[in-house]
C-alpha cells in the first residue's frame, strides 16, 4: 500500500486543471468545471494529476480517461491494460491524499473544524460518544474518529448511509496517517500484520507533478 | 421552505459569492464534503426539530432534494 500527499496552492489552479484534463473522466471534469469553490476545483485537479503520477511511478501504468469505471455502489475504479487498480482519493483544505494498493482501500483526510459536539452525537454510538467525552482533546479525537470512519465507508464504498456500521472483516484494518497539524487522516484496507503506529504518506511536490505531466503530454 | 434551507446553507458556508438555487449541487457546486453535509443535516434537524436518518442523507444531492425531503417530512 502506498499513500501520497500533495498540497495545492492557489497559483497552480490553471496548470493543474490543464494537466488533469488529460486523464480525468468526462463526468468528473464536468463536476470540476461546475464547482464554484476554487480550492475544491484545484484539489479535484491535483488528485487526478497525483493519481496519474503515482500509477506511472508505482506500476509503470499510463492511465487514460477511458480506464475509469464505477463499482457496485458508485465507488470510482480503474482498469488499466486489463488490470484492476485499487485506489482511493480524499482531499480537505489544500491537501490531497491518494492511496494505491493491490486490495481495496479507503483513505480520508479531514481538516479540523469548529464545534463538534452536535455532530459527534449524530454519528457516534452511545458508547463511542461516552468514550469521546473523556478525550483530552475532543476536537482532535473527533476528527481522528471521523477520518477513520470515513476511510471505512470508502473502503466499503457505501457512503454516508453506512455510517452506523463500522464493522470490518478480520483481515481489514484502519490506521492513522501522518498529515500536517490541523488535519486528521486514516486509511482502511488490508494492512500488513506488522503495521503499527502511524502510516507515513509520501509527500509529493506539485511543481514536480506538473513538470512530469507536461513531459507526458509532449511524449504523446 | 426554500428560503429557510437557503438561509441555513448560506449561514453554514458563509460565502456571499456563491448563489444558492434549487438546482445547486450541494457537494459539487458548494464544495461541501461528506462531514460538512452531516453537519448541515444536524442544522436542519435543529431548525425543523426532526431526526434525519443517515440513509436519507444519500438522497441530498441538490438543494431541491433537501427542500422536497423537508417539505414531505413536515406534511
Amino acid at each position: 500500500m502506498n499513500i501520497y500527499l500533495a498540497q495545492a496552492t492557489p497559483d497552480c489552479e490553471c496548470r493543474l486543471i490543464h494537466a488533469a484534463l488529460d486523464t480525468m473522466p468526462e463526468e468528473k471534469s464536468v463536476r470540476m468545471k461546475r464547482c464554484r469553490v476554487a480550492q475544491q476545483r484545484t484539489c479535484m485537479a491535483l488528485s487526478e494529476v497525483l493519481l496519474a503520477w503515482a500509477l506511472l511511478e508505482d506500476r509503470n501504468l499510463k492511465v487514460r480517461k477511458s480506464d475509469r469505471f464505477f463499482g457496485k455502489y458508485g465507488k470510482p475504479m480503474l482498469c488499466v491494460s486489463g488490470e484492476i487498480i485499487e485506489f482511493n482519493i480524499s482531499h480537505s483544505g489544500p491537501f490531497v491524499l491518494v492511496g494505491i494498493d493491490e486490495n481495496p482501500l479507503g483513505v480520508d483526510i479531514q481538516q479540523w473544524g469548529r464545534d463538534v459536539d452536535l455532530i459527534a452525537r449524530k454519528i457516534m454510538s452511545p458508547d463511542e460518544y461516552e468514550a469521546w467525552t473523556t478525550s483530552p482533546d475532543k476536537v482532535v479525537a473527533f476528527y481522528d474518529f471521523w477520518a477513520r470512519t470515513e476511510s471505512i465507508l470508502k473502503w466499503k464504498g457505501v457512503g454516508i448511509a453506512g455510517l452506523r456500521d463500522a464493522s470490518l472483516p478480520e483481515s481489514i484494518g484502519t490506521h492513522p496517517v501522518a498529515v500536517p497539524h490541523g488535519y486528521s487522516a486514516a486509511v482502511c484496507g488490508c494492512l500488513p500484520k506488522r503495521c503499527s503506529g502511524v502510516l507515513r504518506a509520501q509527500k509529493i511536490e506539485v511543481e514536480m507533478l506538473l513538470t512530469q505531466a507536461e513531459r507526458r503530454r509532449v511524449a504523446l | 421552505m426554500f428560503d429557510r434551507v437557503k438561509a441555513i446553507i448560506g449561514g453554514y458556508i458563509q460565502r456571499d459569492d456563491l448563489e444558492i438555487t434549487l438546482d445547486t449541487d450541494v457537494l459539487g457546486d458548494l464544495g461541501i464534503n461528506s462531514l460538512e453535509l452531516v453537519e448541515l443535516v444536524c442544522a436542519f434537524e435543529m431548525e425543523f426539530d426532526m431526526d434525519i436518518p443517515e440513509k436519507d442523507i444519500r438522497g441530498f444531492l441538490t438543494v431541491n432534494d433537501i427542500v422536497c425531503y423537508l417539505e414531505a417530512a413536515a406534511a
